[in-house]
């Protein structure tokens, strides 16, 4: 109860926030509207933009899957190995992987945007953005244990595919103040808030095998695989706010490149899961948390967080915080615009 | 009218005999002898229970890397024999051997505990025949023999999807997934409830478990997961088995309906499951292996005996495992130290050859066995019991490849399996049929499913502690004890488990146990004296109450070996029954 109310709270404050600041934007606005007096004002009202861009990203509770799953597979495998080398039980352990499990770092925006000119220096717009990024890997792991008597033992694990993804459909209604320069160059400043319609999904697509080797023998000892799959989905705010320079090619059209932060964040968010085991499958439906989870095994004790949707019964009392997508950033947007 | 005389006088006749017949049936009904009749309602009966494919998975606490695991159909054997008197209201023993991997039909139920057995003369030409058992624990109760998966008569079979016919698929069924200390005590279970739920007579009755050797293992994972059942599907327990927790619940539903629907608390399940009876058990057989060394190495200690004895010292380099030592330079056999190498597992092969043949299976489990439909080759087309007769995929031939005492135990019996199997003797094949190359009828101790236990396991491989060396299982034994009444034999002449290094080995767990004391004489005029005193740490097991604590009762068998029903049968029958009657098991028409 106490995460439901403190995401409203947050909700909210942003949304307080953002007409406080679209209402702040009316003074600048006839500031701006007063200096551009001397200037024409075109006939056309209206202006439509298209645009692409870049952003960083770091959808850190996204991300945290990653960190997991690494913290995992080295407390699993190589303090595992290392206990038992310790231990004098394996002479010695090798490994081998051929790459890492990526995170969410960037994404390539784009969207379109109705602008209402009020006059040369305010516009109105109405605008829809479209954020999508997703990182598979592709990932071979193999342990290799160098048992007593001439005798390797060899975990082969391969995630294929391994995937974090996340998407944002963002329709959002925005203030613009543009000034004229020299050259025909327009600065712009903007500032645009809206929802946020954003999904995200992690997908572990794994098989393990168990080799046994040795003088003149390679046995496949045991084999299995799974299919992960975690999907959530929720509504948050969004905040775009930055500044332009556009430039007209022709008479009606022109370009743009306009940067700026984006805050867009969702803490609702809810979804399916499934886990694919051979042939065993569990389906579950749940909200998205941060699970505060601990491994006791004879080689070490390991605390850990995970962001899961899996909340069976007598869990809820390890969810530390709700789930936040995060895809707030910088972007970097250049844009083609035509009025009419 | 003389037809009609006749007819009438033929009718009258009729009903007359009618009447008489009805009369002695109700005089026969309510005499006293049909009442015992109908007290003694149980017959002998043995057969398969299947067990379904499940799923279970080991875990350390974090959910999704969980080992998953789906295990293969089983059908698992059983033979039931039902008490000498009073059979439905009296208690059932449950009994099994070890290994694991070892069969209990050749082991118990052929070792003078039912009512035949082999004759223990094995040096005067005995021991190669069933003959009556005048110490029969049906004197008792009733009594349930089970083999263990792969083991006996008890076969699994391969799901459809799969080719029988290759050989790694085969090997890969030796795995965890069907054979780990935890699944197989779930096995246990199954059978168990599953027994008693198709016998209504027996479905509440006190219940006590009985096993040697490995089976200390399998009792205390048995009694463990009774007695805690809902901590193996709450993802309290490394094991983790819903199916076996929702079978159990449903059991004590109708054992005990106050507490329908709730969890039972394990002072109410041992009204049940309250005695374990352990013949030379692997309890915390980590410790106990590690004190057997330091006791029969010892100077002055057994060792050195052997070694004035043959005149060859003992090196450790040639034979890191002393009982290498034992059986192959002072050839004793380690399981009866004065006996020569090899004497009790003769025992175990006669068992075996002799219950190839219909004749003797059928006597020792006082049914027609022929009735058996999966006994019949037709029923068992994607059954199997070892991986290959010639087995390709083995190490076991490799010279270097194991440790001794994995040699000894387990690697040696395989091999002697490996060499027996394609020669599988009696008129099982005439009677049933020929079954597969990779299926077998009956397998005295499968070396197989004895290294799914130890070696090709999976889980063991991904770091679980499930082999029999594990501390686990004597926290969990320790804590069983805390609730259940215990017996322990101490047999003198056993090396494999050395009596000896019990109490110390319990004694190890100092974080549960303040001392252990071995008493040794006697406590109440008892003839074969010894008892076990665990003193708990009052924290130990905090929902346990008045926990200061608990007695074992552990008597000497002077000239035992590791089968103590065969080398002193009537003393161990005498001191169950008298141990029994104190613990308050009443085997004389108990009332529930």
């Amino acid at each position: 109860m106490n995460i439901k109310k403190n995401s409203h709270d947050h909700f909210t404050r942003v949304l307080g926030l953002s007409l406080l600041l679209f209402l702040a934007m009316s003074p600048l606005a006839v500031w701006a509207d007063k200096t551009n007096d001397d200037q024409i004002v075109p006939p056309q009202k209206f202006q439509f933009e298209l645009f692409g861009g870049y952003t960083t990203l770091n959808p850190s509770d996204l991300n945290l899957f990653v960190s997991y799953d690494n913290t995992i597979q080295t407390f699993s495998y190589d303090a595992y190995f290392d206990y038992l080398r310790t231990n004098s039980q394996i002479q010695s352990w090798t490994k081998n992987q051929d790459s890492e499990r990526q995170k969410i770092k960037r994404a390539f925006p784009f969207g379109a945007r109705l602008k209402f000119h009020l006059n040369q220096t305010i516009a109105l717009s109405i605008g829809l953005r479209y954020l999508t990024s997703s990182h598979d890997s592709n990932i071979e792991l193999q342990y290799t244990r160098n048992e007593f008597f001439n005798e390797q033992y060899r975990e082969e694990l391969v995630y294929s595919p391994y995937s974090l993804s996340a998407k944002a459909y963002i329709p959002t209604l925005g203030i613009h103040i543009m000034k004229k320069l020299k050259n025909a160059l327009t600065l712009e400043g903007f500032l645009a808030g809206g929802l946020m319609f954003a999904r995200c999904k992690y997908l572990s697509d794994w098989t393990y095998e168990w080799w046994i080797q040795g003088a003149n023998y390679n046995w496949l000892t045991f084999q299995n695989s799974g299919t992960l799959e975690e999907k959530g989905h929720g509504i948050g705010i969004a905040l775009d706010v930055g500044g332009r320079l556009a430039y007209p090619l022709f008479k009606s059209l022109g370009i743009f490149l306009e940067a700026g932060y984006a805050y867009q964040v969702a803490k609702n968010i809810s979804g399916g899961g499934s886990e694919v085991r051979d042939d065993s499958t569990e389906i579950w439906d749940g909200r998205w948390g941060i699970k505060r989870e601990k491994m006791t095994t004879p080689w070490g004790e390991l605390e850990f967080e995970l962001p899961t949707n899996y909340w069976p019964e007598g869990t809820d009392e390890r969810r530390i915080r709700d789930f936040e997508l995060d895809l707030s950033g910088f972007q970097l947007r250049l844009g083609l615009s035509y009025r009419f | 009218m003389i037809t009609s005389n006749l007819y009438e006088g033929g009718l009258m006749k009729r009903v007359y005999s009618v009447i008489l017949c009805l009369f002695l049936l109700a005089i026969l009904i309510s005499s006293p002898l049909h009442c015992k009749e109908t007290e003694q309602s149980l017959k002998n009966e043995a057969g398969f229970m299947t067990i379904e494919p499940i799923i279970f998975y080991f875990h350390y606490g974090d959910h999704f890397s969980r080992l998953l695991l789906k295990s293969s159909e089983a059908r698992i054997w059983y033979s039931f024999h039902a008490a000498d008197k009073n059979s439905a209201k009296n208690p059932l023993f449950v009994f099994f051997n070890g290994g694991p991997g070892s069969a209990t039909c050749s082991g118990l139920m052929s070792m003078y505990t039912s009512e035949f057995t082999l004759d223990k003369g094995i040096e005067t030409g005995g021991g190669d025949i069933f003959l009556p058992n005048p110490y029969s624990w049906t004197q008792l109760g009733n009594l349930l023999y089970i083999d263990a998966r792969e083991a006996g008569f008890s076969y699994n079979l391969m799901s459809q999807d799969k080719s029988i016919q290759d050989e790694g698929l085969r090997f890969r069924e030796f795995n965890a997934q069907n054979f780990n200390p935890f699944f197989d005590a779930a096995d246990f279970i199954r059978v168990l409830l599953r027994f008693l739920a198709s016998h209504p007579e027996l479905q509440k009755n006190p219940v006590v478990i009985v096993g040697e050797s490995y089976g200390g293992v399998r009792t205390t994972c048995m009694l463990h997961l009774l007695l805690n059942y809902t901590e193996y599907g709450n993802g309290s327990q490394m094991y983790q088995d819903e199916a076996l927790v929702d079978e159990i619940q449903a059991h004590f539903d109708v054992v005990f309906p106050n507490y329908q629907g709730q969890i039972v608390p394990p002072q109410v399940i041992t009204e049940q499951f309250g005695h374990q009876i352990l013949i030379q058990p692997a309890i915390s057989y980590g410790y106990q292996t590690q004190i057997t060394d330091d006791l029969i190495l010892q100077p002055g200690g057994l060792i050195d005996q052997f070694e004035q004895e043959t005149g060859i010292p003992y090196d450790p380099d040639i034979h890191e495992d002393p009982l290498y030592y034992v059986k192959d330079v002072a050839d004793r056999d380690y399981y009866i130290y004065t006996k020569p190498a090899g004497w009790l597992n003769g025992f175990f092969s006669n068992a075996a050859r002799l219950l190839h043949f219909t004749q003797n299976l059928t006597l020792m489990t006082g049914m027609d066995v022929t009735a058996i439909p999966q006994l019949y080759a037709s029923e068992r087309n994607q059954a199997y019991r070892v991986i290959s007769t010639n087995y390709p995929y083995s190490i076991l031939l490799a010279p270097d490849i194991a440790t001794p005492l994995i040699r000894l135990h387990f690697i040696e019996p395989a091999i002697q399996e490996a060499r027996q199997a394609n020669q599988e003797p009696g008129d099982m094949d005439a009677v049933f049929g020929t079954l597969q190359p990779w299926d077998r009828y009956y397998i005295s101790s499968n070396g197989n499913a004895n290294w799914a236990f130890h070696v090709y396991n999976v889980a063991i491989v991904r770091g679980y502690d499930v082999t029999i060396y594990e501390p686990r299982l004597g926290r969990m034994f320790l804590q069983n004890v805390a609730h259940v009444h215990t017996f322990i034999t101490n047999a003198a002449l056993d090396l494999v488990v050395y009596s000896d290094a019990i109490p110390p080995s319990l004694a190890r767990h100092d974080d549960i146990v303040e001392s252990v004391q071995h008493i040794k004489h006697p406590m109440n005029g008892e003839i074969r004296p010894g008892y076990i005193i665990l003193n708990y740490h009052q924290s130990a097991f905090p929902n346990v109450q008045n926990l200061a604590s608990r007695t074992i009762r552990f008597p000497l068998y002077e000239s035992s070996c590791h089968a103590v029903s065969l080398t002193q049968p009537e003393e161990l029958l005498s001191d169950v029954s008298a141990w029994l009657t104190e613990k308050e098991i009443d085997f004389k028409a108990r009332e529930r």
